[in-house]
């Protein structure tokens, strides 16, 4: 069985390196984006089973990539994890339509553990 | 049957006079002659008003002149020197050839009506709030007085004149709705005084309506609550502070955890290089906890000036260290000022240390999210000039438009959506003027910023 492959979008350097240095320790490989349009651009041209997104990225927001990969049939079966400093009630309320809930959202600091198992349990599900 | 109207003319409950065309009073009722001196045989302007000449405006001369009933109101003296308050009713008496003989003239006395309205005259001149009666066209008929005390004489100038210096009616008018719909409707405006001062009210109108049911002018009063407002905004900033620190001590902690992890794991795995990234890790995540601590204490009032000797450069040399790290992990190229000639300067060291913390932060944001440039800068120089100490920070990042520009410097004010605690550049204003100085802002959008601090050179401000 091949590695899982996860790309960690998330602005703040130290939190994607973090992410992606625990990720790649547990065996995936992972990629890192510091910007949502570089993050869609590594959607665009590599293959990905996990989404880890921070939604308050500059520019184009998380929560606008969140919700365009939602809606892309290319990404129809890409669970998300969203890493977020906001509190989760507040995520969606700028959403103007349903959206479909991410695979589990987590509030920083990460929680080591319960991050790793929920992504193995994620990845689990949809493999 | 003489007797019987005689009976019932002297019965009548109000004055009832005759008057001729010299306004002689040739008839009189009982109720005149008993209150009014030198009844019959008299002019009506002697025995009324104590005159030797008719009022500028008679109702009875006009009635001869055309030879319709007429009315006004008067106020006239009676025998015993008592003012009292009349309504007038005059009415053409002909002959038999149709011309007018006499002139009946009827006078009501109205003084307590007249005081009732004096009353409510009272009410509406003194009433604690601003009031104002306006025609269709919004403009304004009446207002109490302390409209008058703040907004000046209305002068029949519109409402949108004389509230908020306007050429044409607001966009949503609470009077213009009511004379629509005849119902009362409210709204929150800002107006300006006379003297500058910006009010906050809350409106509400209510219809005025004529004989025949129409709106025929409206009522819109104006209560005062700019203490109410900035009460408001004051608890609504607090909630703000208190939501953009969680934020921001949420990312920093997981900053410190990511930190923590890579010196865990590193010195497990025997790995330096991945220590030495935790290290820094850390050391940046820490540096920024307390950066924002400050920030929080300058806003919260909790930090009393201390004045020094400051050695400027190295004070510059220790704010460009604090954000090297990230300055190099972003990419961006950081330029300190070359040589110790800055000198000196008494000032706050650590107050000063924050301001150029706060300002080289925002810069390098700034570069961080700008998409447009191959490669980033920020800068820090000092010199002195016309006895100034000129801090200036210069960044090729996304630059403002002129509203961002406006603002930078206003608590809470941030342009990097859930990513700034809009506390930075607030603070760093408060610094420069607690030391009697200020940051002026040059910004282009794309193209990039440059704050220049000023400070007095000399002791004092």
């Amino acid at each position: 069985v091949s590695a899982a492959r996860v790309l960690v979008v998330d602005d703040e350097p130290d939190a994607a390196l973090y992410l992606s240095t625990l990720l790649s320790d547990e065996g995936f490989v992972t990629r890192m984006a510091g910007d949502a349009p570089t993050a869609a651009e590594l959607l665009a041209s590599e293959t990905f089973d996990l989404l880890i997104l921070d939604v308050q990225l500059p520019g184009t927001t998380g929560l606008r990539l969140y919700l365009d990969i939602e809606a892309d049939p290319r990404f129809a079966g890409l669970p998300v994890i969203i890493v977020t400093g906001v509190a989760t009630f507040q995520l969606f309320d700028r959403a103007c339509r349903p959206v479909r809930a991410p695979a589990a959202v987590f509030e920083k600091p990460v929680d080591q553990e319960r991050f790793l198992a929920t992504v193995n349990s994620v990845l689990a599900g949809s493999r | 049957v003489e007797d019987f109207y005689r009976t019932l003319f002297d019965a009548i409950p109000a004055y009832v006079t005759v008057q001729d065309g010299n306004l002689r009073i040739t008839e009189a009722n009982r109720r005149f002659t008993r209150d009014f001196a030198d009844g019959v045989g008299t002019e009506c302007y002697r025995s009324y008003k104590r005159r030797d000449r008719p009022c500028e405006v008679c109702p009875v001369l006009l009635s001869f002149g055309d030879g319709q009933p007429h009315m006004s109101e008067e106020k006239v003296t009676t025998r015993d020197g008592r003012v009292i308050s009349t309504v007038v009713h005059t009415s053409p008496i002909r002959d038999e050839t149709g011309r007018i003989v006499s002139v009946m003239e009827v006078s009501t006395d109205v003084t307590g009506l007249k005081q009732l309205q004096e009353e409510y005259r009272t009410l509406f001149t003194e009433a604690p709030c601003y009031i104002s009666v306006q025609d269709r066209g919004l403009r304004i008929l009446e207002a109490n007085r302390r409209f008058r005390d703040d907004f000046g004489e209305p002068a029949e100038r519109h409402c949108y004149e004389v509230y908020k210096h306007r050429d044409e009616p607001c966009l949503v008018c609470p009077v213009a709705k009511t004379f629509e719909d005849g119902g009362t409707h409210t709204s929150e405006e800002e107006v300006t005084a006379l003297d500058g001062r910006q009010i906050c009210t809350l409106v509400s109108t209510a219809p005025l309506r004529g004989p025949s049911g129409e709106v025929a002018a409206v009522m819109e009063m104006s209560a005062n609550v700019t203490e109410l407002r900035q009460v408001q905004s004051q608890l609504a900033s607090l909630g703000m502070v208190v939501g953009s620190i969680s934020h921001g001590i949420k990312g920093l902690l997981n900053g410190l955890g990511g930190g923590v992890y890579l010196m865990d794991t590193g010195f497990a795995k025997q790995d330096l290089a991945r220590v030495r990234t935790g290290w820094e890790m850390t050391k940046r995540n820490v540096d920024r906890i307390r950066g924002m601590v400050l920030n929080v204490l300058y806003y919260a009032r909790d930090r009393e000036m201390q004045r020094e000797e400051v050695d400027l450069a190295a004070l510059a040399e220790d704010a460009v260290s604090v954000v090297r790290s990230r300055a190099e992990q972003a990419g961006v190229a950081l330029a300190a000022p070359a040589g110790p000639s800055a000198g000196r300067l008494s000032a706050d060291p650590r107050a000063l240390h924050s301001l150029l913390v706060n300002l080289l932060e925002n810069s390098l944001d700034a570069c961080r999210v700008d998409r447009k440039k191959e490669s980033h800068r920020v800068s820090l120089g000092i010199e002195r000039a016309d006895g100034e100490v000129l801090f200036t920070v210069e960044d090729n990042g996304v630059g403002m438009d002129r509203e961002t520009r406006e603002k930078v410097f206003s608590a809470f004010f941030s342009s990097k959506g859930m990513e700034g605690t809009g506390l930075g550049l607030f603070i760093a204003s408060r610094i420069a003027s607690a030391h009697g100085g200020r940051i002026d802002v040059e910004s282009r959008l794309d193209v990039g910023s440059r704050f220049t601090v000023r400070l007095p050179a000399a002791v004092g401000g």
